[in-house]
């Protein structure tokens, strides 16, 4: 692929890697596995209990914002947007998980295959382009019926509509403003990226599944949650 | 058979316009116009029962009682809407104060913590 030559003139200066925390106390490794190349990794710990979460991340290089109580993962990715803006230096917004389930590397390749094409506003991770490791039959079932259901409703075709792991440009995060409660943000913004036009591609990437993932995945709970407000803002027409 | 066509439509209308109707006045000045209605409604109601019996023929429903419990029956489904609308608001509103607390907080830490680093290099200068 012609954008590998792109690669040994590449910086991550510019890229800042939103990570929104809830009682995962596991995001002090995961950002210490973080390569020193990306110089800006914001952790939004929304409202956990106690101060250990906050504590872990100011143990690490990672900045800190703190929400005084629980607005959910959504509200967490778009203050992590907002406070990453205010820096001008920064081009790129990646959101990453805190649970350890996705890889750094993968990080570089999204961010690679933005900088090489600059017509991209947002790259999307696809676990069904890459890999799923460990994976319940029952979340890939209900992954597969989500992705059916969010590629009708956004009129979007993609592999994999409900991947934490993105890209984005300065031009999707000043228009990003999320507000779908909880896990709906996924789909908002698959609904935001057809009604704003922005061009999209995805990339595979890798999910690894631990027992601690497992537990605190979407649930089929999650998963009504979701579909009732994606197909309540369809009928209201905002989003 | 009447009151299914109309009851149908007013529920439809209902459940549309209350999602649709973004501006807090517009939506206010309605509601305010159908409870006026409603009390309107019930007054006349405990005056004149024989009227609510003769309206409730008239739409083909067999007694008063019947056609009063549907318009209460609407109006609750109307007003649980209308609840889960506010408290989404709320939430809105809610979440802009967490987040405008938690950037100052963040952007007030950050920039201590530089201008210490700054007086430090200064010092050691």
């Amino acid at each position: 692929m012609c954008y590998n030559s792109y690669v040994g003139k590449i910086t991550y200066d510019d890229v800042a890697i939103i990570i929104p925390v809830y009682c995962d106390i596991m995001v002090r490794d995961v950002v210490n596995a973080i390569d020193d190349k990306f110089t800006t990794i914001i952790c939004v710990n929304d409202g956990s209990p106690g101060t250990d979460v906050s504590d872990a991340i100011r143990s690490t290089r990672a900045k800190l914002v703190e929400h005084s109580v629980n607005l959910g993962q959504g509200a967490a990715i778009q203050t992590g947007v907002d406070f990453a803006l205010l820096d001008e230096n920064i081009n790129y917004f990646v959101t990453f998980d805190a649970d350890g389930q996705h890889q750094i590397k993968d990080v570089e390749r999204l961010v690679n295959r933005m900088k090489s094409d600059p017509s991209l506003d947002i790259v999307l991770g696809s676990r069904f382009l890459g890999s799923a490791q460990n994976i319940t039959w029952l979340k890939h079932a209900m992954l597969k019926f989500a992705i059916v259901f969010s590629n009708i409703t956004s009129g979007i075709r993609l592999t994999d509509t409900h991947n934490g792991l993105r890209v984005f440009n300065r031009k999707v995060g000043n228009d990003l403003k999320i507000h779908m409660p909880d896990f709906s943000h996924a789909s908002e913004i698959l609904l935001k990226i057809s009604s704003n036009n922005w061009k999209y591609a995805e990339e595979p990437v890798t999910i690894l599944y631990s027992e601690h993932s497992k537990k605190n995945g979407q649930s089929i709970i999650n998963a009504i949650n979701i579909v009732f407000d994606v197909i309540l803002s369809k009928i209201s027409g905002r989003f | 058979m009447i009151i299914k066509i109309l009851l149908l439509a007013v529920v439809f209308a209902l459940a549309v316009s209350a999602l649709r109707i973004k501006k807090e006045v517009h939506s206010g000045a309605i509601k305010k116009i159908g409870f006026i209605l409603l009390l309107f409604g019930g007054i006349l109601a405990i005056l004149e029962p024989d009227l609510v019996t003769y309206v409730a023929n008239a739409v083909g429903v067999g007694r008063g009682t019947d056609l009063v419990f549907y318009i209460f029956a609407v109006a609750f489904l109307f007003q649980i809407i209308n609840s889960y609308e506010g408290h989404k608001r709320n939430d809105e509103k809610i979440t802009e104060l967490v987040r405008k607390i938690a950037l100052m907080e963040a952007c007030e830490h950050y920039k201590k913590k530089d201008t210490q680093l700054n007086t430090v290099d200064n010092n050691s200068n």
